[in-house]
């Protein structure tokens, strides 16, 4: 019997209510104390088209979304034919037998007669709900933590928690009345520390508001609306604005007024509100005002595919726009990360007073993980260099300094006042179009990158120190990396996995020594044109194998073990 | 956040300021052509701050880019010079984040109606409380004469050597479209008017704008011609929008003065309304918000 490790991917069209089953599910196995991470993928439609919500669940660390299903619940007969090839031998499937046939399903299996089930108890709109109830019966989920989840979302509308209460109870009922076990799964409850159940756009809000962020302006745009949503909500009870806003220039446009006066400032958006952002962010380079920008990644070009994955826009956050400014580019790497990441994004925002750009991704965006309670002291606040009382008698805001930093004021303060602008200015602010102004300016602008990658960069590093094979990844391709890393010490290849946190400037010195010990070096990354690895090359003078795919879902972990062992036959 | 800003004002002398029109001169002259129209504008600006005895420490003025944009340099206050067309999504962060500051927007014709038209109108409907002065010479004199979107059907120039074929927009008559509570139009040929209404816009709780006729010496000296094709407004109702937006449309003689004006909440009164009602409890924390996950 597989106790408390499994993955189940639930299946079915979209409007199936795949979505909040998953939720649920996931939600509960996280209270039972359990590790989860959830994937999820559908189609951008409000209606139709098929999707996946996969929870990975183990009693250790899960940093993957997993290979291959051990449960497959299938809503219907297309799910089936989509999703059964990743049923894992000793796998065991669940299904609407109303839609698919008993007789074509040769892996074990139990079929349900949701259908019919459900007609007859009154709640057609509940199928997922009746289909929790089965999977509870049949893998020892706690009924009291899944009753207390069930009251938590419908509490608040007595007649709908009704409905979905009689079909937990169905599906239930019918499951101990007619099934017989026969695979090899269950949960058990155990005692774990006390965690958060978030995905990674919550954990990126929950950072920003433990850094101080007062001020978030967004526009909607998949996968990044819910934070818009998530600010608009929870603002006001912490003193702070959130505003909905005509575009994405004017949401940038907005965080950088908030900022100049001396509150803390962000907006999220995904690539195409990124692009329309781009003449604001090199503005934010040039006055010199610090800023947040959430990237969070989907499949492109253009529309491409908002509701995929892809880590497409590097290239973009850290070279995109008119002239040379200065930006700092960070990416996290799971859930915990953006947490942490983001806090990271205001202090070096403000510490070199520049736009921070923090590229999350959607399939990030949208997995949840039960992680440790964050550590909010961890990350001491850094609020900008201010000038003193004698800088101000003859205050000069853009002060030419050895680290590139001048002392930043703000309205309110007497004698402080400056025009923050982006036109090519003297130490005080005024247009000055000098070359050699030109040129100490340009100077001191991108001074500050690399006193940044010097003394800010983070980078992570799991596997073998000694490992002559070295797999680079940023965002959170961590993940399957980690997971290859260790399939690829079951099978005696020694790997080193580095993930840098600080993508541009690149922490060239730190990567350097990681590198000198490598012989062979692969990055990964989800996207066509081998973005990071590009960068690294130039950067790092040095020729690595670039593993990069763009499907619009992240990398499996088996995919790049497939191409850890061919570099390592190569190699050896 | 406050707090820290406040501290350091506190320990500076806030009583040497020069409230005349002089002390609002910032130590950094006009480079525009003599005889711009943005002079006019600039001492209307001096003389209204000086009637408002603003502390300059408090004014923030932010403007795009432009003739007209570069004014924030030759005025002693803060200033954010941005982008072409984007002053007034600045200017709604600052004004939302400090709501206690006075905040203006100041740009051109094409700064406001051509690149920034989309933020005109959602700062307006919002009813922010700022005000908005639009220099408006129905050109772009900065890139040297092509015509703006105030420009009557066939002007020549560079870029319209045909002439201009589009149907000029009226800032007024868009103004209460989009709902601002305060529009005025004014005359840089006549600093003293135009004084007053940026005394009125500034006080006014809300959106206001204020348009201002406005010659370009270089590329459209309009100046003799506004000063005979333009008169006062009649005695009206204020606060009748249909007929300030007839007034606003008259062409005969173009009206100047104040066409509208209405109070309304505004949104960062109702922000503040907002924190009061969900915050009054208590202030939350993130610690709090972890509450929701557990």
């Amino acid at each position: 019997m597989q106790v408390n490790n499994a993955t189940i991917a639930l299946t079915g069209e979209s409007g199936d209510g795949i979505i909040s089953l998953g939720e649920i599910l996931a939600k509960a196995l996280a209270k039972m104390g359990l590790n989860v991470m959830t994937f999820r993928t559908y189609p951008a439609e409000v209606r139709g088209g098929q999707c996946i919500f996969t929870v990975n669940v183990n009693h250790e660390t899960v940093t993957s979304q997993g290979d291959r299903y051990s449960i497959l619940l299938c809503m219907d007969e297309v799910a089936y034919d989509l999703n059964r090839e990743r049923l894992m031998n000793g796998g065991v499937l669940v299904y609407s037998m109303e839609s698919l046939r008993p007789e074509r399903v040769k892996e074990l299996g139990y079929g349900i007669p949701v259908k019919s089930l459900s007609l007859g108890a009154g709640i057609a709109g509940s199928k997922n709900i009746l289909m929790l109830g089965v999977l509870a019966d049949l893998f020892s989920l706690d009924l009291n933590i899944l009753k207390t989840i069930l009251y938590e979302r419908w509490g608040k509308n007595a007649e709908v928690l009704q409905r979905n209460e009689l079909a937990f109870k169905t599906g239930w009922d019918w499951a101990a009345g007619n099934l017989i076990k026969k695979d090899g799964f269950k949960f058990e409850r155990v005692r774990a520390v006390e965690r958060l159940f978030v995905s990674g756009n919550e954990a990126i809000c929950l950072g920003a508001v433990a850094a101080g962020c007062r001020f978030f302006s967004g526009y909607p745009i998949t996968p990044a609306s819910d934070m818009l949503e998530w600010f608009m909500a929870r603002m006001p009870k912490i003193g702070g604005v959130a505003l909905q806003i005509e575009d994405e220039i004017s949401a940038l446009g907005a965080a950088l007024g908030a900022s100049y006066s001396g509150v803390r400032a962000m907006t999220a958006t995904s690539g195409p509100g990124l692009a329309l952002m781009t003449e604001f962010v090199n503005l934010a380079g040039a006055a010199e005002v610090p800023v947040i920008i959430i990237d969070v990644q989907r499949a492109g070009p253009s529309t491409g595919m908002p509701t995929k994955t892809e880590q497409s826009d590097l290239f973009h956050a850290a070279l995109g726009g008119p002239g040379e400014s200065p930006r700092i580019v960070i990416a996290p790497t799971d859930v915990s990360d953006c947490f942490y990441q983001t806090m990271k994004a205001f202090n070096l925002a403000d510490k070199y007073q520049l736009p921070v750009i923090l590229l999350s991704d959607q399939s990030l965006s949208h997995r949840s993980e039960a992680i440790h309670i964050p550590d909010v002291t961890k990350i001491p606040i850094v609020r900008p260099k201010r000038p003193s009382g004698g800088e101000l008698n003859h205050y000069l805001r853009y002060k030419r300094t050895d680290d590139g930093v001048s002392p930043m004021s703000v309205p309110g303060v007497v004698g402080g006042e400056y025009v923050a602008t982006g036109i090519e200015r003297d130490e005080i602010g005024m247009p000055n179009y000098e070359p050699h102004n030109h040129e100490l300016n340009m100077q001191k602008r991108m001074r500050k990158l690399e006193r940044a990658a010097e003394e800010d960069a983070e980078l992570e590093s799991h596997g073998a120190a000694d490992a002559k094979i070295g797999l680079i990844s940023w965002g959170s391709t961590a993940g399957s990396v980690r997971e290859a890393v260790r399939m690829a010490s079951a099978r005696g290849i020694k790997v080193s996995s580095l993930h840098p946190k600080m993508l541009f400037p690149i922490p060239q010195r730190q990567i350097a020594a990681w590198l000198s010990n490598r012989d062979e070096v692969i990055v990964v990354e989800v996207n066509q044109a081998g973005q990071y690895h590009h960068l690294l090359q130039a950067e790092l003078g040095r020729g690595m194998h670039s593993l990069r795919r763009a499907t619009g879902l992240p990398f499996s972990p088996s995919e790049i073990l497939s191409k850890v062992e061919e570099v390592s036959k190569h190699g050896g | 956040m406050a707090a820290e800003l406040i501290k350091d004002d506190e320990e500076m002398d806030k009583t040497s300021h020069d409230f005349s029109p002089l002390g609002y001169h910032s130590e950094h002259k006009p480079t525009w052509c003599p005889g711009c129209g943005g002079f006019g504008v600039v001492s209307a600006l001096y003389k209204s701050m000086a009637d408002l005895r603003i502390r300059p420490e408090s004014f923030v003025l932010v403007s795009g880019i432009g003739c007209s944009s570069r004014l924030p340099e030759f005025v002693k206050a803060y200033g954010f010079h941005s982008v072409h067309g984007r002053a007034l999504t600045i200017a709604t962060g600052i004004k939302l984040a400090r709501p206690e500051l006075e905040v203006m927007a100041i740009g051109g014709d094409g700064d406001g109606l051509a690149i920034g038209g989309n933020h005109f109108m959602h700062a307006a409907r919002r009813n922010i409380d700022i005000s908005y002065v639009m220099i408006d010479n129905s050109v772009y004199g900065m890139t040297k004469g092509q015509p703006s979107p105030t420009a009557d059907i066939g002007t020549i120039s560079k870029a319209s050597p045909y002439g201009v074929f589009e149907s000029p927009v009226n800032p007024p008559a868009l103004a209460l479209s989009f709902g601002a509570t305060f529009v005025a139009r004014g005359f840089s040929g006549d600093p003293k008017g135009l004084g007053s209404l940026i005394v009125k816009a500034i006080k006014h709780r809300g959106f206001s704008f204020v348009h201002v006729l406005s010659p370009c010496v270089t590329f459209n000296d309009s100046l003799d011609y506004w000063k005979s094709n333009t008169v006062e407004v009649e005695p009206h109702n204020p606060e009748d929008r249909f007929e300030a937006y007839r007034l606003s449309l008259l062409t005969d003689k173009v009206r100047l003065g104040v066409l509208y004006q209405k109070t309304e909440g505004t949104l960062d009164e109702k922000y503040a309304e907002l924190k009061h009602a969900v915050g009054k409890e208590k202030t939350l924390t993130v610690e709090d918000f972890f509450a929701d996950y557990r």
